[in-house]
């Protein structure tokens, strides 16, 4: 399985934080392309994009609503909300 | 189903921060009740405030997944004058003709043009488009007759 992120950072403690994400996914495993083409500047993202590749996704699911509303209020997002069920 | 979609993935990364909302989640409850959710699976785009501007019932497939993400994009987009990424987001899905949400795509461009320049003739021009391309369709059954004739 090959795996992709789009938030590798150039801060310095961000990289050091998703290229950790990353090793930890190749020791599980898993192939994980830090991918330089999107370039954040926010350490959430910077987290983020190291939770991706951990999580088999290009994204990562908040926590819950709250951290959700405040990532997108830094970021100028919207926040798109599954509401779910656990079967 | 839907997620691990390549396509599906970057447009969520691209574009959104993403939460999952649990029925079986006593805490997150209450965010049901809020959103007016109902049924499981329910897509529901909200702003930063927590308001929700569009919402997805049911399931769907990546081909139509991903138009329904930048329709809802678009209508939260338009909720806070962002016209010109609305309309981007919706050009892109009218210039679809197979596509089943283009007819809708079409609407709420015309809705965006007209609330961008707050004249009727751009938004008479997404509208007559949708006449001509989706004259069956809903969307087209929604604009209101004789809008050509007012200015």
């Amino acid at each position: 399985m090959r795996l992709k992120t789009h938030h590798l950072l150039h801060v310095e403690d961000d990289h050091n934080f998703a290229a950790q994400a990353a090793q930890q996914a190749r020791d599980n495993g898993v192939e994980c392309e830090l991918a330089e083409s999107f370039v954040y500047t926010a350490q959430l993202s910077a987290k983020r994009g190291g939770d991706a590749c951990m999580n088999n996704l290009d994204f990562t699911w908040q926590p819950d609503l709250s951290a959700a509303l405040e990532a997108a209020r830094q970021e100028r997002r919207f926040v798109l909300a599954d509401f779910s069920k656990e079967h | 189903v839907t997620y691990p979609e390549p396509a599906v993935q970057s447009f969520i990364a691209a574009h959104f921060i993403a939460v999952k909302l649990m029925l079986n989640n006593p805490a997150d409850q209450p965010h049901f009740r809020a959103q007016r959710v109902i049924w499981t699976p329910t897509i529901v785009f909200l702003d930063h405030r927590g308001v929700g501007h569009y919402q997805s019932p049911g399931y769907l497939p990546p081909a139509l997944f991903l138009p329904m993400l930048r329709i809802g994009l678009a209508r939260a987009q338009l909720a806070w004058a962002r016209y010109d990424e609305a309309a981007a987001q919706l050009t892109a899905i009218a210039d679809d003709h197979a596509s089943a949400l283009a007819p809708e795509a079409l609407y709420w461009l015309g809705v965006t043009w007209y609330l961008q320049s707050r004249r009727r003739a751009p938004m008479m021009q997404a509208w007559d488009r949708l006449r001509q391309e989706h004259p069956a369709s809903i969307w087209a059954a929604r604009i209101p007759p004789n809008q050509e004739d007012e200015p």
